[in-house]
């Protein structure tokens, strides 16, 4: 092992609970042993996900968030007895890897619930949310500190919770720890004083406007809080360690309004100097361990951290809140390990808490320990496959159907919460398969189909590997994303897999007698507008991103795209100033791309005053200029250049047929967890 | 009489039904069905009804879960 993450692997204590090592898998919803949205069970895939975490090495699992009481169905989590009996020899299993397991207990969504259409409608009408409350109460759900606006449905408030509510919520607390423990469960968390979940809304001075002992004081908004840890200590013993999910700042500038990272603000939520205080009262209540990182569902950015936040983006607030206690404290939010193994040495910080790095190598905390840390395949904060609430102006929470049922899924790697559908089963029948295009579709096909037993060849025009992944990794934040590339090189060529270089396939006849397969990973071409003026004059991403041809300091993006955002945020931290002409309601308004990333986007447009026309298009370009068609007004603007953001079209090569198979945006245009769920969808099979 | 033998009958077919389903479930998860669905339907068509497939059989796992969540 590399001396340098020495630190990572030295036990620590959370009250009398001895914890092997330094590493904390953070919840992920998805990831919850007792199922996720439907009615509490035991769940077989979550299980042997979080153990084969605890057999990587994970000092500490926490699975997924529990939410006191289903959303489905409605009845406490310490009610299902069988449920336990289960855990029971689940837990004994675990306990032989030597890692620790805490259960985390929510308290709820309340205004930070992400309401689909159908359950904000359930929730605006009484009548409705009656007869829906057997099976779900939207309402309840929703329940919080206050009458508060929902963060997703517009015209939707929380209402809230009666002190009866509250207490029996407390109960529930400690009678379902006390089951936990019984079946050998190491300790609970608590959710949360965090993200603007529903204890959080109950701590923040701006979300509670109670007026009985939960409002008003510091002292009194955390009380929800204290009581649940004091009750915990009733019923499940005083010795039980609890530990806090806990947001040091909101870094909240109004409702739905996050802060940059380096914008100086006025705190809407918890600043520093009433979280000094807080964790004080925390602490003395009995909470043992503090699992830190900022943010609010406002400002969603902070606690799920996408490519565009800087590394280790919490860790200066969490350290400086660790003075004022005696408590462990852990710290989340694109956690480096080898930064947070030099601040465990120094002592200013007891663990490191990471979550999505889980689903994304499942041998992470092993290649670390062995040396090979090269061979680890890196998070890039995509959230497409783990996370993808997605949210744009006027609408409800977009996720789709499928998503919402299975989250903790990985864009990445398609086996992570998904172990029965995705595997790599040896084939009977060797085959020789040749693969046209050597993106991230053909370099993960080819890898599948190795691992079966095939003989891969992959055919790439340009001279090296990446595709259409060069591109969009082009930016200056995107070093995760110029990582995987990487990662993707190293993998090919231990693996051994033949490349031809610089060779363009148009006749796929040219391959038929050599190979017994055909994959086609061609991706796709800018789409084009030849109906605007001028149009022709436009210049590509590539050019801009890659290739570096575009100069000049105002540059106008044509569509608001998640690839147009993304390239006007880099020119901006340049210096530059990027206009962003967009035909809809809002920027970014794609399904399947997470509120975290989109409103961190939307914020940095806002914040960096960069002119954004919504409802807009783009009707002439001319030599230094063009005309942007708004609502109300035609206006010229002189520019330096014309970005085509206006997306893409697929661009296969050859027909289909019998040993002729796609993948990727050649199919149709998606991501990257489209292209390579799809890439193992047809090698599986091949 | 009739009206007993009637329900019967109904309870034979259901089960009947339902044994039916549950043998075509069993053998779609086989993987020489899934390998010759997938060269009869083409692999778009397959992938995409396999998706639905899925998402239905999801859907009806919440039922079973809250009906077995209110056993002893």
């Amino acid at each position: 092992m590399n001396p340098k993450y020495e630190p990572l692997f030295t036990p620590f204590k959370i009250g009398e609970v001895e914890i092997p090592n330094r590493i904390v898998q953070c919840s992920m919803g998805g990831t919850t042993l007792f199922g996720w949205l439907e009615p509490s069970h035991f769940d077989k895939e979550a299980a042997n996900f979080l153990l084969q975490r605890a057999k990587d090495g994970v000092g500490l699992v926490l699975p997924g968030m529990q939410v006191i009481r289903d959303t489905m169905g409605r009845k406490w989590l310490d009610s299902n007895r069988q449920m336990y009996r289960v855990l029971k020899p689940y837990m004994d299993e675990y306990h032989k890897t030597g890692s620790k397991l805490f259960i985390q207990l929510a308290g709820g969504f309340g205004r930070s619930m992400a309401v689909t259409p159908w359950m904000a409608a359930l929730a605006r009408s009484d009548l409705l949310n009656k007869l829906a409350s057997p099976i779900v109460d939207v309402q309840y759900a929703c329940a919080s500190a206050s009458a508060t606006p929902n963060r997703w449905a517009d015209n939707l408030n929380s209402r809230p919770f009666t002190i009866e509510e509250i207490q029996e919520m407390v109960w529930h607390f400690g009678a379902t720890a006390k089951k936990l423990r019984e079946a050998g469960v190491d300790g609970v968390e608590i959710h949360a004083v965090h993200e603007g979940y529903n204890l959080d809304q109950f701590a923040i001075a701006n979300m509670n406007f109670r007026t009985d002992q939960y409002g008003g004081s510091l002292e009194n908004r955390l009380r929800f809080a204290t009581e649940i840890v004091q009750e915990i200590h009733r019923q499940a013993g005083s010795d039980f360690p609890v530990s806090l999910r806990y947001s040091v700042r909101s870094c909240t500038k109004g409702w739905r309004k996050g802060a940059m990272p380096y914008e100086e603000f006025e705190e809407f939520g918890r600043d520093m100097a009433e979280s000094e205080k807080a964790v004080r009262i925390l602490q003395d209540a009995g909470y043992a361990f503090l699992n830190c990182d900022n943010g609010t569902y406002d400002a969603w950015y902070w606690a799920h951290p996408p490519q565009y936040m800087p590394d280790n983006c919490n860790l200066a607030d969490v350290e400086h809140i660790r003075q004022f206690i005696d408590i462990p404290v852990a710290c989340a939010g694109r956690m480096d390990p080898v930064k947070a193994a030099e601040e465990i040495a120094a002592g200013r910080l007891d663990a490191v808490a990471i979550a999505r790095q889980n689903l994304v190598d499942e041998n992470w905390v092993t290649k670390i320990r062995t040396g090979h840390e090269e061979d680890i395949r890196p998070c890039i904060r995509c959230h497409n496959g783990c996370f993808n609430f997605s949210k744009a102006n006027g609408t409800a929470n977009m996720q789709s159907l499928g998503d919402s049922l299975h989250l903790g899924r990985c864009a990445l790697n398609p086996p992570t919460m998904q172990q029965e559908r995705y595997k790599i089963v040896p084939t009977k029948k060797p085959k020789k398969v040749a693969i046209i295009g050597g993106g991230v579709g053909g370099m993960e096909c080819a890898l599948v189909l190795k691992k079966r037993g095939h003989t891969p060849v992959i055919f790439e025009k340009e001279d090296q590997l990446g595709g259409l992944f060069l591109t969009a990794s082009a930016m200056t934040f995107k070093e995760n994303d110029r990582e995987l590339i990487e990662w993707y090189k190293r993998e090919i060529a231990k693996a051994g897999i033949e490349i031809h270089f610089n060779t363009e396939v148009n006749d796929l006849g040219t391959l038929r007698r050599g190979f017994d397969e055909i994959i086609v990973c061609t991706g796709s071409v800018p789409r084009t507008m030849p109906q605007i003026k001028g149009f022709e004059k436009t210049r590509s991403f590539r050019e801009l991103l890659r290739e570096k041809k575009v100069e000049g300091d105002k540059i106008v993006f044509l569509g608001g795209g998640q690839s147009s955002c993304e390239a006007a945020y880099d020119l901006v931290l340049a210096g530059k100033h990027p206009v962003i002409v967009e035909y809809g309601d809002d920027l970014v308004a794609a399904q399947a791309t997470c509120l975290a990333n989109t409103s961190f986007l939307r914020d940095a447009m806002e914040y960096h005053n960069v002119p954004v026309f919504l409802h807009s298009t783009i009707t002439e370009i001319g030599d230094g200029y063009c005309i942007i068609k708004t609502p109300t007004e035609a206006i010229r603007c002189e520019c330096d250049a014309v970005i085509n953001g206006i997306g893409f079209v697929p661009a296969p090569v050859g027909e289909k047929g019998a040993h002729v198979h796609r993948v990727g945006d050649c199919v149709a245009i998606g991501n990257l967890r489209t292209v390579i769920w799809r890439a193992w969808d047809i090698c599986m099979r091949i | 009489m009739f009206g007993f033998f009637r329900k019967l009958k109904k309870i034979v077919v259901g089960v009947i039904l339902c044994a039916v389903g549950y043998g075509l479930y069993k053998l779609l998860n086989t993987a020489k069905t899934q390998e010759s669905l997938f060269d009869i339907l083409g692999e778009d068509n397959y992938l995409n009804i396999l998706d639905k497939v899925r998402l239905v059989g999801d859907l009806l796992g919440w039922p079973v879960e809250f009906i077995r969540a209110l056993l002893p």
